[in-house]
């Protein structure tokens, strides 16, 4: 070994006139750590003094996608390597394989190294990945628990053992855990979270086997990422009980309960639920839970159907149910609030911020106690209680019954944004007609340009027939009431490739793809 | 043993450091700045020493560092800026000068800065012909045509050009 050192440090000396060789060796290494392990190995040819670099990096990374050739070469090659390693004693500092099917062969091959790397000690970051959906799950030897300078741990389609009382996890180092169907007990899970004081980030995506979650003491965690949108077999549902006061960003998808009562979160900002059971007094003592809390997502959460939430610190609020709420808003500082739903809910705003934008996404109608005048009305309400900020009002798809008569609609309500979505039917002008009842908007669009793979169906070319006709050239025929209201309406074209043509004013909108009626104002407001 | 809290209004004032460059010149940096770098930091905190030489480190590359540094250690920027500033910072950079920050940023253990350099000078040997590195970077080729074929045979599959890149 040592001659060999010797004769290396000769070899560069020979060559160190270049611009990059008389680099210290863990320099060239941490610079050839983001390489390919290809492209690592290929600069093996660059000169003697390149000779070993590239191959004694301490980096072993392999996917077999990205390799041409049969798994048995793919194994073999790794293989290959990996005893380079052991022979020279070199310890792997990050070891990344991605396979797409767990089989015999790569058991033997995993089984036969994986204790290797990790007695070794260096290995920091372990990454083993099978992304076949149909694969098995790879038992992980419990060997791996014993990687004590693991700072990063990923895997996917692995199984973990159950863990006996006395077994030690020594994760002391660990930062980062991520699970991606992962067959995982809910003890190991405690047992490897109660073993790393240092953990930062747990992501925990699909996983199998979970029932209740417990994230104890875990005083450095920043991001709580689960997301269980597949599975959940349990009626219930999982439960969800994080305490961790550092944490600044939780994310929770599936259908779970989630613990937080008494609770609280000093230094989270980000807050995104979805299908997620909460209750009403979830937001009571909201400013004390979340008092630093800027993004909230609340996405087809139950169990909230009235709820008062009270925030200085929020930003970004947004709200999707499927279901009719009732809430009460008081957001000082919001500069965005989001609502989509089929259900048109009751909610009263208060704020004090100056400049802000609301966005309303009306999804199809598919209540059928459908109550088109009663639903006006919560329109036109949900309108007022949003006027103070620019409006975006997206209509996906409008109902088929439509009131004739008007009454008990308030002052018409400015809107910035008005979009059209979904098929245009023969109720289209009466609809239209109730809609300039209760707001004005300065911008009509269509989805159907919005959305690229949208087929442009004859209905739609209809909706912009009308709207064309009806908005820019046949205005003063004054057949509606609101054509009186008409100011200077422009209209913006554009085919499929997204070129910008203005049509003339005889030319009926044939051929026209998409289309917006784009003014600063199309109507006259007071 | 200095610390970094700052009592009374005697040393309201923010404390600072001067580091010298190998050719002579003067820094005068702040000490929240200064400690972002460990062994900076290490320093600071066995000697009283307000001046500190660095004897291999130049004027040019001591001055980019300590840019970098300052700015990491305004707490008025936010994460993204920082990050935004670290991407700035590298590009268009020579790699002869990503070179003298690389030697710099080790010597200095700044961790952070040393990894977005390394990163950078690695990107410009990323999907590159070997010749291509070798003329870029006067690597003189001293195998023999027979010797480089040896050691291409050996790792075959890596030079199969059917090979997809990692991302």
């Amino acid at each position: 070994m040592e001659k060999q050192a010797a004769k290396r440090r000769e070899e560069d000396g020979s060559s160190s006139m270049d611009r990059i060789s008389n680099l210290p060796q863990p320099i060239l290494h941490h610079i050839l750590s983001f390489l390919s392990q290809r492209e690592a190995i290929q600069t093996c040819v660059l000169s003697k003094s390149w000779r070993y670099r590239g191959s004694t990096r301490p980096y072993f990374e392999f996917r077999e996608r990205c390799f041409n050739a049969d798994k048995e070469t793919f194994l073999s090659v790794m293989d290959k390597i990996l005893h380079r390693y052991h022979d020279q004693k070199i310890s792997v500092q990050k070891f990344l394989v991605e396979m797409s099917m767990v089989d015999s062969e790569s058991i033997s091959f995993l089984e036969k190294w994986i204790p290797l790397v990790i007695l070794n000690k260096g290995v920091n970051t372990f990454i083993l990945n099978f992304l076949s959906y149909t694969s098995a799950h790879f038992a992980l030897p419990s060997i791996v628990y014993k990687a004590e300078f693991l700072k990063e741990l990923n895997l996917k389609r692995c199984k973990l053992s159950q863990l006996n009382p006395l077994d030690e996890v020594l994760f002391k180092h660990l930062q980062k855990l991520s699970l991606t169907y992962v067959y995982i007990a809910d003890e190991t899970f405690e047992k490897i979270m109660s073993s790393c004081p240092l953990i930062e980030y747990v992501n925990l995506e699909g996983c199998e086997g979970l029932k209740n979650i417990k994230v104890n003491k875990a005083h450095k965690l920043k991001n709580f990422d689960f997301d269980d949108y597949l599975i959940s077999k349990e009626e219930d549902g999982l439960s969800i009980e994080i305490d961790a006061p550092t944490v600044e960003s939780i994310s929770i998808m599936g259908r779970t309960n989630w613990f937080h009562h008494h609770k609280n979160f000093p230094y989270l900002k980000c807050l995104h639920l979805e299908n997620v059971r909460l209750s009403t007094k979830s937001f009571d003592n909201f400013s004390f839970d979340y008092p630093c809390l800027e993004e909230l997502e609340l996405l087809f959460c139950h169990g909230f159907e009235e709820f008062r939430l009270l925030s200085r610190s929020i930003k970004h609020l947004t709200i999707a149910v499927d279901r009719s709420i009732k809430a009460a808003i008081d957001a000082t500082n919001i500069l965005h609030f989001g609502f989509i739903s089929n259900f048109l809910p009751s909610i009263s705003f208060r704020t004090t911020s100056s400049k802000w934008k609301s966005r309303i996404h009306l999804m199809d109608y598919v209540d059928v106690h459908y109550d088109a005048s009663s639903s006006f009305l919560k329109l036109n309400e949900l309108l007022k209680a949003l006027s103070r900020s620019e409006i975006s009002l997206h209509i996906e798809d409008h109902p088929l019954v439509v009131p004739d008569t008007y009454t008990g609609f308030n002052k018409p309500v400015v809107v910035e944004n008005l979009i059209f979505g979904g098929h245009s039917s023969s109720s289209f002008p009466t609809f239209l007609n109730c809609l300039f009842h209760i707001c004005r908007p300065k911008k009509i669009g269509d989805e159907s340009f919005l959305v690229e793979e949208i087929e442009w169906e004859r209905e739609d070319e209809q909706r912009a027939e009308f709207l064309c006709k009806n908005l820019l050239m046949e205005r003063e025929m004054r057949r509606y009431f609101w054509q009186q209201d008409l100011e200077e309406v422009s209209m913006e074209a554009f085919d499929r490739n997204g070129k910008n043509g203005i049509p003339s004013r005889g030319q009926v909108c044939q051929n026209v793809l998409c289309q917006t009626i784009n003014s600063n104002k199309i109507f006259a407001f007071d | 043993m200095v610390t970094t809290d700052e009592k009374g209004p005697l040393t309201a004032k923010k404390k600072s450091v001067i580091i010298r460059s190998c050719d002579g010149d003067e820094f005068l940096v702040s000490e929240s700045a200064a400690v972002l770098s460990t062994s900076l930091k290490k320093i600071l905190e066995e000697k009283e020493d307000r001046l500190i030489h660095l004897s291999d480190i130049d004027n040019k590359t001591l001055a980019m560092v300590i840019a970098y540094l300052s700015t990491h250690a305004d707490d008025g920027l936010s994460d993204d800026l920082k990050r935004s500033f670290d991407q700035e910072f590298v590009s268009g950079k020579e790699f002869d000068v990503l070179k003298y920050l690389v030697l710099a940023t080790d010597t200095l253990q700044v961790t952070c800065l040393c990894y977005t350099v390394a990163k950078k000078m690695a990107d410009i040997m990323k999907n590159k012909l070997v010749e291509w590195v070798r003329r870029e970077f006067d690597i003189q080729n001293d195998y023999t045509p027979e010797a480089e074929a040896e050691i291409r045979r050996l790792d075959a599959w890596a030079w199969d050009d059917r090979q997809l890149e990692d991302d």
